[in-house]
């Protein structure tokens, strides 16, 4: 009985290892317990896209079995993102103007995103950060 | 001779068609020329552009906007307004334009006619985000 218990515990430290690999396997990753910069480059107004009013940023992890989005919104090509909370995530940008939204940009693709200065996708991984201070009296 | 001496110079007039959300501002150009006596002929003031939707409909004293002639002779006088017109559900629509001269007290005749269609385009929503980047603070 207790072996099983054993097999049990090791077979689902095997799945949660297999995750974080097929996570990892076609995406950078950044782990940061630190807000980060997140910049984009402006879409091209041309003849078939209108300018920019702003851009809204999706930042979304599925990394537990609940799916959190938090929604952002600004003016400049970038945002300074503050831990959410501690997770996995990926970051969506999409332009906005009085006619409508455009489509979505995913960090997680490595056509829209750039990852060490080169295309590719990447994830955040925000940390728990340690605890501060201490002492002994 | 002085008596037949004229200065001719032209009054240019611009019209500027807006609409900000689907970035297609057009620029129309309407021109004419003005014949001035110089210099025991009525003294002009400026000249009068009237904009219609009707081929010539106009109403004296009811103009679109006004140039004033300040008295120096140069080869154009300009002004500029500007047309707002609805994008959804807009169809082509003709507009007409004449100019008169006035003084202090008295206006020209109406000049001859010119006509301009403007066409409206469908707003755009704006393109994708690109290279989205993420960098550490």
């Amino acid at each position: 009985m207790r072996l099983q218990a054993v097999y049990k515990s090791k077979f689902s430290s095997f799945l949660v290892s297999m995750a974080f690999i097929f996570l990892l396997w076609d995406s950078g990753l950044v782990v940061t317990t630190d807000p980060v910069k997140i910049s984009w480059t402006a879409p091209v107004v041309d003849a078939d896209h209108g300018p920019v009013l702003a851009y809204e940023v999706k930042v979304v992890t599925a990394a537990k079995s609940t799916v959190r989005t938090y929604m952002y919104t600004t003016i400049n090509s970038y945002i300074i993102l503050n831990r959410p909370s501690v997770d996995f995530f990926e970051v969506e940008v999409r332009a906005v103007n009085p006619t409508g939204a455009g489509e979505w940009a995913k960090s997680i693709s490595s056509s829209d995103a750039v990852f060490n200065g080169q295309p590719g996708a990447w994830r955040l991984y925000f940390m728990l950060p340690a605890p501060s201070g201490g002492g002994i009296e | 001779m002085k008596k037949f001496l004229f200065i001719t110079f032209i009054c240019a007039c611009f019209l500027s068609i807006a609409s900000f959300v689907s970035g297609a501002d057009k620029t129309v150009r309407v021109t004419w020329s003005q014949v001035i006596p110089d210099p025991t002929g009525a003294v002009i003031i400026g000249w009068n552009v009237y904009r219609s939707e009707t081929p010539g409909v106009y109403t004296k004293g009811t103009y679109w906007v006004r140039a004033v002639y300040d008295n120096v002779v140069r080869p154009e006088y300009s002004v500029s307004n500007t047309i707002t017109q609805p994008a959804v559900g807009g169809v082509p629509k003709p507009y007409y334009f004449v100019v008169t001269a006035y003084t202090s007290n008295t206006e020209s005749d109406f000049s001859s006619e010119v006509s301009t269609t403007i066409q409206p385009e469908s707003p755009k929503v704006p393109g994708k985000p690109t290279n989205i980047m993420v960098e550490q603070q």
